[in-house]
C-alpha cells in the first residue's frame, strides 16, 4: 500500500517536471475532468494529443493534466464510451463528458476468455441490450433473450415463476433442433435458474463456431457469457432498486354455460349410442353422479346435476338453473352454476428488492449486491422465492499482481402447484364443468362452508386439495466462488489462473395430509424428502501476450489449459402412516414408503487451447483458435481437436473507401467470414441429463424389485468406439454502419454441419433396442440472422432508438448410416404421395431432406356432413379409424380421401406444417423525451402449429367431465347443420376430433407485447444527496396478438393445458446515493 | 528470472489440464458391461432381473391370453380400455402391440444370461443348473407367446452385439420353426432341471421343472392341434402332465388367491406393496361411480375403497356362465354391482335391468393402514387346476374319457354343494367334451390369461363360434405396424392383412 502511494507520488513528480519543461516551450497546460453522462468520474480515461505519443490517463477522480499546444487535438477515449476529439482552443479547463457508446459497431464484446472491440472482431457475437434487464421483474433471466438476440430461440414453456425457458441457439446441434447453450457466469459454468438479473452487467451470445471453438466440447450449442457487476474505481455508491408487481391471469377461452354443457353432453351420449349401438355409458354418465349425469344430490355429491323433483324444487328459488333433458324431454334437470375454472388461480404479486454497494480506488474495487425476490405463481400454491447475495472484490497486491474474487450465494425455492404438473394442471382443474360443487349444501338448501372434494385428487376441487396433497417445501442453496490471480509477468505478457467451485444443494420435501379421494379417506400421510447435491470445480490457466509492432501489427495471443469436474449426488427417502397431519416430516411416519435411494455420478474434462488474434491497422482482421478436449464420457477415443478461424476486413478504414462518395452514407463496413469446429458429447447422454455419464460403457441397470431383491439386466450396449461429434460452422457476416452510424446492421448467414452426430440409430425391434447411440450421419443447419439498430431521432431533448431482429433456421439431414431403407431413412410414417401416386415417408430422418421430426401429419378435415343426403354421397366409403367403419352420421367429418381409394386410412394424411416456427424475431423501441423514457419490446414467431388439447378434449369429451369452449355451441345439431364443427359424440368414437385432425391444429403465429416501460429519471442535482433516481412503470407479457385459441402460443406441438404466463404490471424505483 | 516465470506459468497451465487420468472415471452407482458377468452375484442379480422383466409383461400376457376372447367388453363405469383389441377391430394401419409388444429386449437379456452364466463358477453348481433351466424355459415362454400371437416372428438366440445398420434387417421365421425352437428350449430346460423337482428358494414365484412341464404340455397341445402334431403331441402332453409332482388342488377356490404360498400355484408373478402392483386396478372403479351402487346382496358400496378405474367389464355371457349360486367360484370371481338394493333384497342372480358393472374379486388386493387399496395378489401363470384340465384336453384329443379330470375341478368348485348327479360331468362326444372343458376353464380361469388360447387350441371353429368379432382365419394372428417394417424392411405383413 505504502509502496504504491510512493510510486504514485513519483509519477506525479515526473508530471510536474514535465509541466515545467513545457512551460518554457511556449505551450500551455490543459486540465479538466472527464465524466460519464451520469456525472460520475471516469478514471483511467486515455487522453492523447492526436498524432503524437504525448498523453496521459485520468486519475481516480477523473482529473487529468496535460501539456498541450494551441491547435492540438485531444483524443479522449474510454472503453465502452464514444471517443471524443476536442480542439485545444485555449489553456483553460477542458471538462469532457463522454457518452456511453450506443454504437453497436464499436461496443466492447466479451469473447471466449477475453474481450474485444467489435470492430476488431470477425466472428458472430451478439450482445444483449441492457435496457432489457432494467425494468421488468424477471424471475428467470433467460427470458430477457426473447426476441432481443437474433438466432436465439427462447420459448417460455410455462408460467411457473422461476422456471428456465428453453433456449436454442441457431437451431441446436441435435437432429430434432434442440440443444442447450453453455452458460458461463464470470467464466463459471452455470445456469439461468435463480440468477438475479440485477447482478448482471452484460450478457453476450457467441453464435458461430469460430467464437465458440475456444470452448471446444461445451460450445457446440452456442455460449452465453454473463458478466456480473463489479465495483468501479471512483466514488462509492449505494443503490437501491425495488419493484412491486401484480400478476394477472390471461383472458382464458370462454367456456359454455352449465346448461349448455349438460344439454350437449347428454345429447352426446345419445349420439354415442347411435354410433356404437352400445348403452354402456348410460349408467354412469347419464344417470350417475357425474358432471352431467342426474345422480347428483342436494347436499354433497361432487356435481350438482339432478332431476327436478318436488323435493328439490326449492333450489330453483336459490338461484339454481334448469334445463330440459334432451334424453327425456319430459324431465327437467336442475344444477347449480358454479364458476369453478377460476378456482385454480390465486392472487399473485411479486416483490423484488435489490441493494448494492460498490466503489473502489486504484488499489482495489468492491461490489456487494443483495436481492430478495418473492413471486407468486398464478396457479394455486405455486411460487418462487429467491434471496441472493453476491460479492466481487479485486485488489492489486503488487503492481503486477492482482487478485479478484467472486462469491455468490443464492437461496431459492421454486414451488409448482401441489395440484399437478405444469403441463396439465390447467387442463384438469381449470377445465372442470360448471356443474361442479365447490361447497357442500346444508340439508335446508343453504350453502355450507364445507369444501366438497370433487371426483378425486387428480380431478377435484382445487380449494379442497390445495392444503392437503403434495404439501411441498423446496430449497436450493447455490454457492459459487471463484478466485482469479492476474500476474503481469513482463510488459505485454500476462498470466492468470482462475479457480472456481460451485456447490448446489437442492432439498425437496413433500407431504400428504389425510384427504378424501374418490370418497375414501386416505390416511397414508406419505412424507418424502430428497436431496440433490452438485459440486463443480474448474481451474483455468491462461497466458496472454498482446503486442503492437510497427504501430500497425496488432497481436493478441493466448495459451490456456483447463480442468473441469462435476460430481452429482442424490438421496431420497419416504415414510408413511404418520398419525397426524401436524408433522410433515418423515420422523412421524411409522414405516418406510418405498425404498430409500442414493446415487452418485460424475464427469470430467481436460482441455488445452490457444487463440491468436491479429489485425493489421484495424483493417485486416484474423482470428485463430484451437482447442483440445478430453472427456470422461467417451470410451476408447476420449480426445478431440477443435480449430476455429475468422477473417474480417474493415473496408471503411481503407483510404480508397473513405475517399469515395459511398463513405458519406456508409461509415463503416466490415465483411467477415468465419469457420470453426466444435465438439459435442452431450448427446451421448439421454438429452442433456448430467446424471447419465457412463453410456459409452454399456449398462446393467436396475429392473425393479422381485421377491425382495433388486434385479439387474443389460439396458445399454457399450459403444466404446464412439467418436467426438464435430460441428463445423461456416459463417458469412456483414457489419454495416450507415448515416453517421445512426443505422447499424449486423447480418449473418451460416451453414452448420454436424459430423458424426451422436444420435440414436433407429433399430429393428427384434434387436431388443429401439435405438442405439452411434455416430449417426451428418446434420446441417442453415439460417440467417439480421440485427438492425437505428437512431431515428437524435436531438437534445428527444431521442428514439429502434431495433429489430429477424432470423430463420432450417435443419437438414445430409447423410445417415447405410441401412436397408430408401434414403437410409430412420423412423417416420407412411402417407400418400400425390406426386408419384405411390406413398412416401414423412416425420422421419431421411438423407437429403429437411429433418422431418416436427412434421405435423394430419387427416384433412374437409367439411361436416350437413344431413343424410350429404352422408349418402359417401355411402360406400370405409373409414379405418372411426369406430363405425362403414356408417357415418350427419355431423360427422367428411375426411379428404387423398388417394381416392374411398378408404380413409393412414395414407390419407398430409404434412400440414411444422411444430417449429419458420422465422422469429422481435422489435424494440426506446423513446426518450428529456427525462422521460418509453421502452417497448416485442417478439414474434411465425409458422408453428399448435394442437390445443383442452379445446379438443372439451369438444370430443374424451375425459368424461371436462367443460368445452364456446365453440361447442357452433357444433352440428339437427338445427345447426351448416357448420365446420362436428357434432358432440361422447368420447368421440368416430374420431371426428381425436385422430390427428387438421382442424385441431391451429396456427401459432404471434406477436407478443413483451414489455412496455414508462420511466422518469430525476435530473441530476435536483436533490443533492441523490446521485440518481429512476421511477418506472412496466407491463410484461401484456398481450399476444394471435389467432390461437389457448393461453400462450409460444410453443408449438401438443398443448395439454399448461400453466400460462401471467400479465404482469410492475412499479419500480431505482435510487443511487 | 522472467524466463523462469514464463516457464512456471506454462507449467502451471499444463499441469492441471494435461493429466490424462483425470478423465478415467469409475462409476460408483452404476454397473457397466465391464465385469458384470464375472461373478455369481452378477448372475443372481441378472436372474432376478429376468423375473422383474417377465412380471412387467404380465399385462401383455394377460391381454394376449384373454382380451380377444368372449370374456371382456361388457359394461364399465368409465371409458373401457382396449375396446378395439377386444373387438379385433384393427387393420394393418392400426396394428396393436407395435414392436412385438417389447418382448425382444427381454429375450436379448435372457440370451445374455444363457451365454454368460455357464462361464461363471458357482459355489453350488446345482443351483447354476437350476437357474439355466429357468432361463431356457422363460425364453421358450416368450417365443411361445410371440408364435401364438403373430405366427412367424424373428428369432434371435444370441445377445445382440453388432449393430451395423447394414444387413441388420431380418425376416420372420416360419411359425413351425419358431415352435421347434420353443420345444428345444424346453427340452434344454428340462435337461438342466434333471430330477430336481424343488422350487427355487422353495417359492412358486420362480420357474421350476413343473412349470417347464406345464409349458411343454401346452406347446404340444398347441402344435398337436394347429400344426399337425396330432396324437404324438397329445400323448407327449398327457405324459408330461402326469409327471408333474408336488402340487395339489387346494381345498378352497377363493382361499388360494389370498394365500400366495398355496400348493396349487405352480408359477405365479410376485407382487408386493412398494415393489410392484398387479394390473387389476383397472377392474375396480372410482369412488364417484362405485359408491352410489349396491352389491348383489343389497349392501351399499359406499365404503368400498377404490383404486384405479373401471376399464374392463365382463360380457353378459361370462356373467351368466359364472352365475351359479352353488359354485364357489361365482362370488370369488365377481362382485356384481347394481344401481339399487332392490328394496334391501338385493339381486341374488344377475339382473340385467339394474346391473352396472363388476369388480374382479380374485385379485382385489388389500386395503392398507393408510386407507389405500394395494393390488398385491400374486397372479398365477400356471396352477394345478390348469394341469388337470389340460390333461382332460389331451385325453379328449386322444379319444379318451376326460370326465374324471373335469369332475375333480367341479368337486372343488361346488365344495359342500357338490352333487355328482347334478354337477358331475359324464363323458360324451369329443365336441361336447371340448365344450365342457372350455366352459370349465372359462369359469376357473377368469383374469388368468387363458380363454383365448383355450379357444385357439380347441380349433378355429370354436373361436368363430364363441367370439362374435372374428369370422376369418387371418384375424387369429395380429398384423404388424408399418413402423416395424420401416425399421426392418425384410419383414412381411402377416398374411391376410
Amino acid at each position: 500500500m505504502k509502496q504504491q502511494f510512493k510510486l504514485f507520488k513519483q509519477i506525479c513528480l515526473v508530471f510536474t517536471m514535465l509541466l515545467c519543461v513545457n512551460a518554457f516551450a511556449q505551450s500551455g497546460t490543459t486540465t479538466g475532468t472527464v465524466t460519464g453522462s451520469d456525472g460520475s468520474p471516469l478514471p483511467g480515461t486515455s487522453v492523447i494529443v492526436q498524432g503524437s505519443s504525448n498523453g496521459t490517463q485520468t486519475d481516480f477522480d477523473g482529473n487529468y493534466t496535460l501539456n498541450t499546444k494551441m491547435g492540438d487535438i485531444l483524443v479522449f477515449s474510454y472503453i465502452g464510451f464514444e471517443t471524443k476529439k476536442i480542439n485545444v482552443a485555449n489553456f483553460n479547463t477542458l471538462n469532457v463528458v463522454l457518452a456511453e457508446d450506443a454504437n453497436v459497431l464499436n461496443e466492447v464484446v466479451i469473447t471466449g476468455y477475453g474481450s474485444q472491440k467489435r470492430n476488431t472482431l470477425a466472428t458472430s457475437v451478439a450482445k444483449l441490450d441492457n435496457q432489457v434487464l432494467e425494468s421488468a421483474t424477471t424471475s428467470n433471466v433467460g427470458t430477457a433473450l426473447q426476441g432481443t438476440v437474433a438466432g436465439v430461440q427462447v420459448t417460455q414453456n410455462t408460467g411457473q415463476p422461476g422456471s428456465t425457458p428453453t433456449i436454442v441457439i441457431r437451431g441446436g446441434t441435435n437432429f430434432n433442433g434442440s440443444g442447450s447453450p453453455l452458460v458461463l457466469i464470470d467464466g463459471v459454468p452455470g445456469s439461468f435458474y435463480a440468477l438475479n438479473s440485477d447482478d448482471i452487467a452484460s450478457m453476450e451470445v457467441l453464435k458461430d463456431a469460430a467464437s465458440t471453438a475456444i470452448y471446444g466440447a461445451q460450445g457446440a450449442n452456442g455460449v452465453v457469457l454473463i458478466k456480473t457487476k463489479q465495483g468501479k474505481v471512483g466514488k462509492s455508491n449505494i443503490s437501491f432498486t425495488t419493484r412491486y408487481s401484480i400478476n394477472n391471469e390471461r383472458a382464458t377461452p370462454d367456456y359454455v354455460s352449465a346448461g349448455d354443457f349438460i344439454k350437449y353432453n347428454r345429447q352426446g351420449v345419445l349420439n354415442y349410442t347411435e354410433v356404437t349401438g352400445k348403452t354402456n355409458f348410460n349408467n354412469s354418465f347419464l344417470n350417475g353422479a357425474t358432471a352431467f349425469g342426474t345422480g347428483g344430490n342436494t347436499t354433497d355429491s361432487p356435481f350438482t346435476t339432478q332431476y327436478l323433483t318436488a323435493d328439490n324444487q326449492y333450489l330453483l328459488d336459490q338461484g339454481w338453473g334448469s334445463v330440459i333433458d334432451p334424453v327425456d324431454p319430459s324431465k327437467t334437470i336442475i344444477f347449480q352454476e358454479n364458476d369453478v375454472s377460476d378456482l385454480i388461480y390465486q392472487n399473485a404479486t411479486t416483490k423484488d428488492h435489490y441493494l448494492a454497494f460498490d466503489g473502489g480506488n486504484e488499489n482495489g474495487t468492491y461490489y456487494l449486491g443483495l436481492g430478495i425476490l418473492d413471486s407468486d405463481g398464478l396457479a394455486l400454491g405455486s411460487g418462487f422465492t429467491r434471496y441472493s447475495g453476491k460479492f466481487s472484490g479485486s485488489y492489486n497486491i503488487l503492481d503486477n499482481l492482482k487478485v479478484t474474487s467472486h462469491v455468490a450465494y443464492v437461496h431459492s425455492s421454486i414451488l409448482g402447484s401441489p395440484l399437478g404438473s405444469d403441463n396439465t394442471v390447467f387442463q384438469r382443474f381449470s377445465g372442470q364443468a360448471l356443474t361442479s360443487r365447490t361447497y357442500n349444501h346444508n340439508p335446508d338448501g343453504t350453502l355450507s362452508n364445507v369444501l366438497n372434494p370433487g371426483t378425486n385428487s387428480g380431478f377435484g376441487n382445487p380449494l379442497y386439495y390445495i392444503d392437503k396433497i403434495n404439501q411441498r417445501k423446496d430449497l436450493q442453496q447455490r454457492l459459487t466462488t471463484s478466485v482469479k490471480v492476474d500476474w503481469d509477468i513482463i510488459e505485454d505478457l500476462k498470466f492468470s489462473v482462475t479457480a472456481s467451485h460451485q456447490a448446489t444443494n437442492d432439498h425437496g420435501e413433500r407431504f400428504n395430509k389425510a384427504y378424501l379421494s374418490g370418497g375414501s379417506l386416505k390416511t397414508g400421510r406419505e412424507s418424502y424428502a430428497d436431496l440433490q447435491r452438485i459440486q463443480q470445480n474448474q481451474v483455468t490457466g491462461i497466458l496472454n501476450y498482446k503486442k503492437t509492432l510497427a504501430e500497425k501489427h496488432n497481436f493478441d495471443a493466448m495459451l490456456g489449459g483447463e480442468y473441469f469436474k462435476k460430481n452429482l449426488y442424490a438421496f431420497s427417502a419416504g415414510t408413511k402412516n404418520s398419525p397426524s397431519d401436524l408433522i410433515p416430516t418423515m420422523n412421524a411416519g411409522s414405516e418406510a414408503n418405498g425404498v430409500p435411494y442414493s446415487f452418485e455420478t460424475e464427469y470430467a474434462m481436460v482441455s488445452q487451447f490457444g487463440i491468436l488474434n491479429y489485425n493489421f491497422d484495424e483493417r485486416y482482421l484474423v482470428g485463430l483458435s484451437l482447442r483440445r478436449d478430453g472427456s470422461s464420457l467417451l470410451g476408447n477415443d476420449k480426445y478431440g481437436y477443435f480449430p476455429g478461424a475468422s477473417i474480417g476486413w474493415n473496408l471503411h478504414n481503407e483510404n480508397f473507401f473513405s475517399d469515395s462518395k459511398v463513405s458519406e452514407y456508409v461509415n463503416s463496413i466490415k465483411p467477415r467470414i468465419s469457420y470453426g469446429v466444435n465438439g459435442n458429447v452431450n448427446s451421448l447422454r439421454n438429452g442433456t441429463n448430467t446424471w447419465d455419464n457412463y453410456n459409452a460403457y454399456g449398462a446393467y441397470s436396475d429392473q425393479g424389485i422381485y421377491d425382495g431383491q433388486t434385479g439387474y439386466a443389460n439396458s445399454k450396449v457399450p459403444v466404446l468406439d464412439l467418436q467426438w461429434e464435430r460441428s463445423t460452422t461456416l459463417n458469412f457476416g456483414l457489419d454495416l454502419g450507415l448515416f453517421d452510424n445512426r443505422v447499424t446492421i449486423l447480418a449473418d448467414y451460416f451453414v452448420r454441419d454436424v459430423y458424426d452426430k451422436i444420435a440414436g440409430l433407429t433399430l429393428p425391434y427384434y434387436t431388443g433396442f429401439s435405438s442405439i447411440k452411434t455416430n449417426n450421419g451428418i446434420l446441417r443447419n442453415k439460417g440467417y440472422e439480421l440485427q438492425l439498430n437505428a437512431e431515428a431521432i437524435r436531438s437534445q431533448n428527444i431521442s428514439w432508438n429502434i431495433g429489430a431482429t429477424l432470423y430463420s433456421i432450417k435443419n437438414y439431414v445430409v447423410e445417415l448410416p447405410d441401412n436397408d431403407n430408401e434414403n437410409n431413412r430412420q423412423g417416420g410414417t407412411e402417407i400418400y404421395d400425390p406426386a408419384t401416386g405411390g406413398t412416401k415417408w414423412v416425420d422421419a430422418y431421411q438423407e437429403g431432406m429437411q429433418v422431418g421430426v416436427y412434421d405435423v401429419v394430419a387427416y384433412i378435415h374437409d367439411y361436416v356432413y350437413a344431413d343424410q343426403a350429404a352422408v349418402d354421397e359417401h355411402a360406400d366409403r370405409y373409414d379405418d379409424v372411426a369406430k363405425n367403419h362403414t356408417t357415418r352420421f350427419p355431423g360427422d367429418v367428411a375426411w379428404k380421401d387423398l388417394n381416392g381409394d374411398n378408404i380413409i386410412d393412414k395414407l390419407d394424411r398430409k404434412v400440414i406444417g411444422s411444430e417449429r416456427p419458420d422465422f422469429s424475431g422481435g422489435f424494440t423501441s426506446n423513446l426518450r423525451y428529456k427525462d422521460f423514457g418509453l421502452f417497448v419490446k416485442t417478439d414474434f414467431a411465425v409458422g408453428h402449429l399448435i394442437r390445443n388439447n383442452m379445446r379438443e378434449k372439451g369438444l370430443a369429451q374424451t375425459q368424461g367431465n371436462l367443460n368445452a369452449f364456446t365453440e361447442l355451441l357452433d357444433s352440428w345439431t339437427p338445427e345447426n347443420t351448416i357448420t365446420d364443427v362436428p357434432r358432440m359424440t361422447f368420447t368421440d368414437p368416430q374420431k371426428n376430433f381425436n385422430r390427428g385432425s387438421s382442424a385441431m391444429w391451429e396456427k401459432g403465429d404471434y406477436l407478443a407485447l413483451r414489455e412496455v416501460t414508462l420511466s422518469y429519471d430525476l435530473p441530476k442535482g435536483t436533490i443533492k444527496s441523490i446521485n440518481g433516481l429512476r421511477l418506472y412503470f412496466t407491463g410484461s407479457n401484456l398481450a399476444y396478438f394471435t389467432k390461437y385459441s389457448g393461453d400462450t402460443p409460444e410453443k408449438g406441438g401438443f398443448q395439454g393445458g399448461k400453466f400460462p404466463t401471467p400479465v404482469t404490471y410492475t412499479v419500480g424505483l431505482n435510487i443511487t446515493l | 528470472m522472467k524466463k523462469y516465470s514464463i516457464l512456471i506459468a506454462l507449467l502451471a497451465i499444463f499441469s492441471f489440464s494435461a493429466c490424462e487420468d483425470a478423465i478415467d472415471l469409475v462409476p460408483r452407482s452404476e454397473l457397466t458391461a465391464n465385469g458384470f458377468w464375472d461373478s455369481e452375484d452378477g448372475a443372481k442379480a441378472a436372474h432376478i432381473g429376468i423375473y422383474s422383466n417377465l412380471r412387467s409383461q404380465a399385462g401383455d400376457f394377460w391381454s394376449f391370453g384373454e382380451l380377444r376372447s368372449d370374456l371382456w367388453g361388457g359394461y364399465t363405469l368409465e371409458t373401457p380400455s382396449n375396446l378395439g383389441f377386444i373387438e379385433s377391430d384393427f387393420s394393418a394401419n392400426s396394428a396393436p402391440y407395435g414392436g412385438w409388444a417389447g418382448f425382444y429386449i427381454y429375450i436379448h437379456r435372457i440370451n445374455d444370461f444363457i451365454v454368460n452364466v455357464p462361464n461363471i463358477a458357482f459355489i453350488n453348481e446345482a443351483e447354476k443348473a437350476h437357474l439355466m433351466g429357468q432361463a431356457h424355459a422363460i425364453r421358450a415362454f416368450y417365443y411361445f407367446h410371440l408364435a401364438k400371437t403373430w405366427g412367424d416372428v424373428p428369432v434371435i438366440l444370441e445377445p445382440m452385439a453388432d449393430f451395423d445398420p447394414e444387413g441388420l434387417s431380418t425376416p420372420r421365421v416360419a411359425v413351425t420353426e419358431v415352435l421347434d425352437i420353443v420345444k428345444s428350449d424346453i427340452e434344454a430346460s428340462l435337461t438342466y432341471f434333471g430330477s430336481d423337482e424343488d422350487l427355487y428358494k422353495g417359492k412358486n414365484i420362480y420357474w421350476s421343472k413343473a412349470a417347464s412341464q406345464m409349458l411343454k404340455a401346452e406347446v404340444h397341445l398347441w402344435t398337436g392341434k394347429l400344426y399337425g402334431g396330432g396324437a404324438a403331441d397329445y400323448t407327449t402332453a398327457k405324459n408330461t402332465l402326469e409327471a408333474i409332482q408336488g402340487f395339489i388342488l387346494e381345498d378352497s377356490f377363493d382361499g388360494m388367491f389370498s394365500d400366495e404360498n398355496n400348493d396349487e400355484f405352480i408359477f405365479a408373478f410376485d407382487y408386493k406393496e412398494d415393489q410392484a402392483s398387479n394390473i387389476f386396478n383397472s377392474f375396480t372403479g372410482r369412488g364417484t361411480e362405485v359408491h352410489p351402487l349396491y352389491d348383489g346382496a343389497g349392501n351399499s358400496m359406499s365404503t368400498f375403497v377404490t383404486n384405479g378405474a373401471s376399464r374392463y367389464g365382463p360380457t353378459e355371457k361370462l356373467l351368466l356362465i359364472t352365475d351359479d349360486i352353488l359354485d364357489t367360484r361365482r362370488d370369488a370371481t365377481f362382485t356384481r354391482m347394481y344401481s339399487d338394493d332392490n328394496a334391501e333384497a338385493g339381486y341374488p342372480t344377475y339382473d340385467p335391468a339394474t346391473y352396472q358393472a363388476s369388480l374382479l374379486n380374485k385379485f382385489m388386493g388389500h386395503v392398507n393402514g393408510g386407507g389405500s387399496r394395494i393390488m398385491d395378489n400374486n397372479v398365477p401363470m400356471y396352477r394345478y387346476a390348469d394341469a388337470i384340465l389340460l390333461q382332460a384336453e389331451a385325453m379328449n384329443n386322444l379319444g379318451e374319457d376326460p370326465s374324471g379330470m373335469i369332475n375333480l375341478i367341479r368337486e372343488r368348485a361346488y365344495g359342500e354343494n357338490y352333487d355328482v348327479a347334478v354337477h358331475g360331468y359324464v363323458n360324451a362326444s369329443q365336441t361336447e367334451n371340448t365344450n365342457a372343458i372350455l366352459e370349465e376353464r372359462m369359469k376357473e380361469f377368469v383374469g388368468e390369461g387363458k380363454r383365448w388360447y383355450d379357444l385357439r387350441r380347441a380349433g378355429d371353429q370354436f373361436v368363430f363360434d364363441n367370439v362374435e368379432y372374428i369370422s376369418e382365419g387371418y384375424k387369429l394372428l395380429l398384423p404388424i405396424t408399418s413402423d416395424m417394417i420401416g425399421r426392418n424392411p425384410l419383414l412381411e405383413q402377416t398374411a391376410g392383412y
